[in-house]
């Protein structure tokens, strides 16, 4: 992990120093990761592309502001939140107001399931399983799902995620909490309802 | 005494390992004698889990190949 913060470092000195490569070999390192991030976060693969471009146009542009006080990886993923966020502020605002209603008439739903629990992981992982995974999450109000992307799948700290989404920690406590519950309250009817059909 | 809904709104910050000691050793107590929130408890491991492993980061060639143009046409402009 120090050895990456170090090797990004390098880059963004070098880029900063005219070598436009540097940027490039940044740019391979994190792409992937980014376009996830973005492809999750608006739900939509072209517009995640025309988002990952202004990405990291908007990081080649600020690289000078970047103090390397967090990761550079941190940093980068609280620029593509920004733009990802700026953009459904304007053109989707629903899908971001509503949220905390949404989530609080979702809070309650507890089901224990041995369906879900005992189904083996080669069935969740499968094909089908990684459909209804990406479903459960974009299901999500989309404040939700960035946290459950930057903690349980980008494996961020709480504190990092609470950095690049701009929030607390206690509020990113709590909706990674309410998102996990909903991921599983869906991931759990989904495996219930397989099973009974099965057991027809 | 607690009610198991008290216990299941712990459990997140339980498996960050957010917790003192005196709170981690009651769910711990909690979780091995209530059936019903063990389950949830499992459930929620394996949803944290399958969601680190299920969503690719793989993108198609030809976005990224775009992207690389883009920057080449936008970055060095500046
Ligand atoms: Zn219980």
């Amino acid at each position: 992990m120090v050895f990456a913060m170090e090797e990004d470092l390098q880059y963004v000195r070098a880029t900063l120093g005219g070598d436009f490569d540097a940027f490039e070999r940044l740019v391979d390192k994190y792409q992937g990761k980014i376009f996830r991030h973005l492809r999750k976060m608006v739900s939509d693969s072209s517009l995640a592309e025309d988002l990952l471009q202004d990405t990291f146009l908007n990081a080649y542009r600020g690289l000078n502001g970047f103090s390397g006080a967090s990761s550079f990886s941190t940093w980068l993923f609280r620029i593509a939140t920004n733009v990802a966020l700026m953009y459904l502020r304007r053109d989707r605002p629903e899908t971001v107001e509503y949220d905390d209603k949404i989530m609080s008439e979702l809070a309650d739903v507890l089901t224990p399931s041995p369906e879900f629990v005992s189904t083996p992981l080669e069935v969740l992982l499968s094909q089908e399983g990684k459909v209804k995974i990406e479903q459960a999450i974009d299901k999500l109000p989309v404040l939700y799902r960035s946290v459950v992307i930057l903690r349980d799948v980008e494996g961020f700290s709480l504190e990092e995620v609470a950095n690049i989404v701009g929030a607390s920690i206690p509020a990113v406590k709590s909706r990674l909490h309410r998102a996990r519950h909903i991921v599983r309250e869906t991931l759990t009817s989904y495996y219930i309802e397989k099973g009974s059909s099965r057991n027809l | 005494m607690k009610k198991c809904k008290d216990f299941c709104d712990k459990l997140s910050d339980y498996l960050d390992k957010e917790l003192g000691e005196n709170e981690c050793v009651l769910i711990e107590e909690h979780l091995d004698s209530c059936a019903p929130c063990s389950l949830i408890f499992e459930g929620l491991k394996i949803a944290v889990l399958v969601c680190s492993e299920g969503i690719s980061d793989e993108m198609p060639d030809e976005v990224s190949a775009r992207l690389k143009e883009f920057l080449r046409n936008n970055c060095r402009a500046d």
